[in-house]
């Protein structure tokens, strides 16, 4: 169900009612039977599909275990082995583990791969070798980009030997699923999520109070703010031939605003469901938008996505005996610090293009990727000459003014990103981008156009002050202040004030409702 | 008290206060729309059904707007003592008439349910107006929330909603669906505060006169000629066939709840005169397609577009044939009453406590209208009768110069009236302009080409007269405060400003220059001086 529904909300309140209820040691199975409901609510054909997922994994898992008890018992009967034999040995059971866990991935990245991008290689092989195959049509199973990558991690963790085998199918399957994050993450760590939800939690007032807290403040992100400034990036991206200039950057920062809002208004309804029922959800957002470069962003920005491709592609990749050789063959003509650094970099630009290939299907995913791969190499490059230049202008960086500026630099890099994003295709995003580049239109800002982008002076105004509420609370968190604490340290009139506050305002500015055609999750698309 | 009691006992008066604040926001921004500002009417009139005494209605009138501005309980009252309630609501689908019945037999037990055949010929598409039904679900009280689920249930189905549950569930909580009320009306935030009177009864009285064109005249009656020049095209005998086949079985349920009750259900047409090309409003066909249900549901049948009821067309409705204004229903309500009396021997129960409020309620009416019936009135002497009683001030202008049909008579009773010793028929000076108190002259001009007067009254009021001789636009002109409240046309205009209520009260031009000395009506101002005019009989009662 959707997670900014009524209906969603008596869920959470059912679920939590039932949880505390439950005797202890069957607290896990009202979550497990919780969450396989509400996936099943949304598509009982597809929900197949994650359960596969979870057998795959639930059946990997179990062999890779016995290859470890197998390596266990055969060091305990081979007292024989010396140092290089022991060593010999682990190195094979590192590789059946390592294949097993491959196995399970690759199955796993298939079905993935299968549903999204089908109809894309359908309608790439028509167009190059002029067939005449007819698409699929495949309905995407409800978040299975993420309930994916969790998989996988588990699988390789446990061929690292980084987290515990789960023996119990159905607990294995509730971390797979478990229903807050069901739909758009945050990508859990079995060793930092599971052993929250097969722990017994008791009632606890304050967290529950922090919960519902949480989800409110989400609830202002997407309703208030992400759902009314979507009409203005649909209106600008969405009809771009009326468009030119200025406007593509009024409608990239409103794509901006909107997708951080949406996307952490998300998060923040999901941790704050899950914080009721005594579960920390790994943080996903750390106002990103005050990154002072574009690789400081993506350690800001969807933080359990940049970790899993760090984890589980980049490492991998960079100590690969691929990149060894390059690097050694490299090293003779080129140096060491460069030979070094190719690998790296090649590296890295595959982990962006993957990631840009994970949010969608298109060029353009894929050019989004390369981007952002490439600002990050460059921006790696040249720090060195930045840094030269600044010593040289004698330029004082130890300032606000520099982080500032820092700061903007970074947001009109990453605006340029969304442009690519959000186009309807990568000829439309350069198009765009040299409009923005040629026509200086500064006249709209007067001429009333700007009233005419989807949102009307009040409306915009409403924005305005939803936005600059966002701002303080995130300028105010990133000075280190905890804002729910400091609400919990006021008096009751004052909080209670707050709170009705915060609910009216949500109830009676936020877009929702069916008299409104409200905009679903961008990143429950993905 | 223990901090575990301190805590839940906190958190149920928190959520009382959340349920409270979402309430309060929900009363808010629901629309609570009314006639003629919203061009909606449902709200206060509906409700004002369900605060009625229980058990104290006789009968109860359903169908579209023809039938709430035709039918006035009141006057119903005033002369039979019955008492009934004018259910109707603009564009009124007979699914919506019977959900809207099944609400307020909760309360009441009528003898008598009369359904204006009207909204019995919507085609399929319709009948699919979410807004028709939204507003019938928001109007009903928290007390017929079956009826209101029922409803959004039936709409549902229509739109292929069904499991669009929290779209069912906005019957319950309007909030919904209304949230965002602020952006679309200004003025939501008022209308909470806005108090109509319910002595009314559901009746919506209007008091504009728009003339229909003798041309455009077009009686049902007339429709019978198989030649008719004027049928249109939706008077299709198979469409229509099919429209009322599809409310078939909401009018048998109609019948059945009827009969549950102990009420007996009746059919009536009330009397249009405009079909054009466009628009078919009544016809032989939908009279026999109407009769044919009647006689099938064993139900009675009045259809007063083929009675001779005294109408005339010409002053008796207020836009043009479509809706008649108070004058017309007068006459509507009078035959009603009588076919009522007549085929049902409806009679009331007499009961003194509620009686006495519906007395009081009369009194409020009686005044009500009196007040606008100056408004109503088209006849030159009848105007000066009235202008003679009330205390007013009279703006006078001659627009295009006084017509061959400024009589005598007429010139005698303006001098009574306004005080003035000229005579506007002198040839010489076509130009005047006038104003007048109580039969005294404040101050005039009578010119030979184009003549102005400006001043300011007693009270503080502002004005400038302008007239010409030649005819044209705003060649007759009474500008109070900056607006022109003379009417456009020929002859003589005459703006009347109400000295206690401080606001203008009528505006109306007397063609001179034809026989029946034709009246034409300024009506772009009227909802705001009905509204004042309303609330000054409220406060004097």
């Amino acid at each position: 169900m959707n997670i900014v529904s009524l209906l969603y909300l008596a869920f959470v309140a059912v679920v939590a009612l039932a949880y505390f209820i439950t005797p202890r040691r069957f607290r896990w199975v009202t979550l497990l039977i919780a969450s396989v409901a509400n996936y099943l609510s949304y598509d009982l054909k597809l929900a197949v599909w994650m359960f596969i997922t979870s057998v795959t994994i639930y059946v990997g898992g179990l062999l890779i275990d016995r290859q470890e008890q197998k390596f266990a018992a055969q060091l305990k009967v081979r007292t024989d082995l010396d140092r290089a034999g022991k060593r010999a040995l682990k190195k094979q059971n590192e590789r059946v583990k390592k294949r097993w866990a491959a196995l399970v991935a690759a199955v796993n990245i298939a079905i993935w791969v299968v549903f999204k991008f089908a109809d894309l290689f359908i309608t790439a092989l028509n167009k190059y070798l002029s067939g005449n195959l007819s698409l699929w049509h495949l309905v995407l199973p409800l978040g299975i980009s993420f309930y994916t990558l969790q998989a996988i991690s588990y699988v390789v963790d446990l061929s690292r030997g980084k987290c515990e085998v789960q023996r119990n199918y159905f607990k294995l399957l509730l971390w797979l699923c478990f229903f807050p994050q069901m739909l758009q993450g945050p990508i859990c760590r079995y060793r930092e999520t599971a052993p929250q939800l097969y722990e017994p939690h008791d009632f606890d007032y304050r967290r529950v109070k922090f919960g519902m807290q949480r989800m409110l403040w989400g609830y202002f992100k997407k309703l208030v703010i992400a759902d009314r400034v979507v009409s203005v990036s649909e209106k600008v991206f969405g009809n771009s031939g009326d468009y030119q200039g200025l406007v593509f950057v009024i409608g990239a920062l409103a794509y901006t605003i909107q997708i951080y809002a949406d996307f952490s208004g998300g998060m923040d309804i999901i941790s704050g469901a899950a914080e009721i029922l005594g579960v920390n959800m790994p943080v996903n957002f750390e106002r990103p938008y005050f990154s002072k470069s574009i690789s400081e962003y993506w350690r800001r920005w969807h933080i359990t996505l940049g970790a899993w491709f760090r984890d589980y592609v980049f490492y991998p990749l960079s100590i690969s005996r691929w990149a060894q050789k390059l690097t050694t063959s490299l090293r003779k003509r080129l140096g060491p610090n460069i030979a070094k650094m190719i690998p790296t970099y090649l590296a890295m630009v595959l982990v962006w293009m993957l990631n840009g290939i994970w949010h969608g299907a298109g060029w353009q995913f894929v050019a989004f990727g390369m981007y952002q791969g490439i600002l990050i190499v460059l921006g790696m490059q040249f720090e060195p000459v930045f840094d030269w230049i600044i010593a040289k202008l004698k330029i004082n960086t130890n300032c606000f003014s520099w982080r500032l500026w820092q700061m903007l630099r970074t947001l009109v890099l990453i605006m340029g990103g969304r442009i690519i994003f959000k186009a309807s295709g990568l000829y439309e995003a350069m198009r765009i981008g040299w409009s923005i580049l040629k026509v200086h239109n500064i006249w709209i800002f007067t001429d009333g156009t700007l009233f005419k982008l989807g949102l009307n002076a009040w409306e915009l105004f409403l924005l305005f002050v939803a936005v600059l509420v966002l701002l303080t609370v995130s300028i105010l968190q990133e000075k280190g202040y905890h804002i729910r604490e400091a609400i919990e340290r006021q008096n009751l009139v004052f909080r209670w004030l707050l709170y009705i506050a915060a609910i009216a305002t949500v109830i009676l500015f936020g877009v929702y409702g069916p008299s409104y055609d409200a905009a679903g999750f961008v990143y429950a698309g993905f | 008290m223990s901090l575990r009691i301190k805590r839940a006992a906190g958190a149920v008066v928190f959520l009382a206060l959340v349920v409270f604040v979402i309430g309060w926001i929900q009363n808010v921004v629901t629309p609570k729309y009314d006639w003629p500002v919203h061009n909606r009417r449902s709200y206060k009139s509906i409700r004002g059904a369900f605060v009625e005494p229980k058990n104290s209605l006789d009968a109860i009138y359903l169908g579209t707007s023809q039938t709430f501005c035709s039918i006035s309980p009141m006057d119903i009252y005033d002369a039979s003592h019955i008492r009934s309630y004018n259910l109707a609501s603009i564009g009124q689908r007979v699914p919506v008439a019977y959900y809207l019945l099944k609400g307020i037999l909760h309360r009441q037990s009528p003898k008598l349910v009369v359904i204006d055949a009207s909204g019995f010929f919507y085609t399929e598409e319709e009948l699919l107006v979410p807004g028709k039904w939204e507003e019938m679900v928001d109007s009903l009280p928290m007390s017929c929330y079956r009826e209101k689920l029922d409803m959004m249930k039936d709409i549902a189905a229509m739109q292929n909603r069904q499991d669009d549950w929290e779209y069912l569930f906005s019957a319950l909580l309007p909030l919904l669906r209304y949230h965002s009320d602020y952006r679309v009306e200004e003025d939501a935030f008022q209308r909470l505060y806005m108090s109509q009177p319910y002595q009314r009864k559901g009746y919506v009285a209007t008091y504009d006169f728009i003339a229909v064109d003798p041309e455009e005249i077009h009686t049902a009656e007339a429709m019978l000629d198989e030649n008719d020049a004027f049928a249109n095209d939706d008077d299709n005998r198979e469409v229509l066939e099919g429209c009322i086949a599809a409310n078939e079985p909401y009018l048998e349920k109609l019948r059945d709840l009827c009969h549950e009750h102990g009420a007996e259900l009746a059919f009536m047409k009330v009397p249009v005169c405009a079909n054009t090309r466009a628009r078919g409003y009544w016809s032989a066909n939908k009279h026999e397609l109407t009769q044919t249900m009647a006689d099938r549901l064993g139900v009675k049948f009045l259809d007063m577009c083929y009675e001779d009821l005294g109408m005339d067309w010409q002053y008796d409705a207020f836009d043009g044939g479509i809706h008649v204004n108070h004058r017309g229903a007068r006459k509507i309500t009078a035959r009603l009453l009588d076919w009522m009396l007549q085929e049902f021997a409806l009679a009331s129960e007499p009961n003194a406590k509620v009686d006495a409020q519906w007395d009081h309620q009369s009194d409020i009416w009686a005044s009500e209208v009196e007040y606008l019936e100056l408004e109503l009135e088209h006849g030159l002497f009848g105007f000066f009768d009235r202008v003679q009683q009330g205390d007013y001030t009279l703006f006078t202008t001659v627009s295009g110069g006084i017509g061959e049909y400024w009589s005598d008579e007429a010139q005698q009773r303006f001098r009574e009236v306004t005080g003035s010793t000229l005579d506007l028929r002198d040839g010489e000076n076509a130009a005047y302009i006038g104003v007048s108190s109580h039969g005294a002259v404040i101050g005039e001009k009578h010119d030979s080409k184009a003549c102005s007067i400006e001043g300011t009254l007693a009270d503080g009021l502002r004005y400038k007269a302008t007239s010409k001789k030649d005819y044209g636009k705003r060649s007759g002109m009474v500008d109070i405060w900056g607006t022109d409240y003379a009417p456009e046309g020929r002859g003589i205009h005459f703006v009347v400003y109400d000295n206690n209520l401080r606001c203008v009260v009528d505006a109306v031009c007397f063609d001179t220059s034809t026989e029946q000395l034709k009246a034409v009506q300024e009506t772009r101002y009227q909802y705001v001086m009905r509204q004042k005019l309303i609330e000054y009989v409220h406060r004097r009662m």
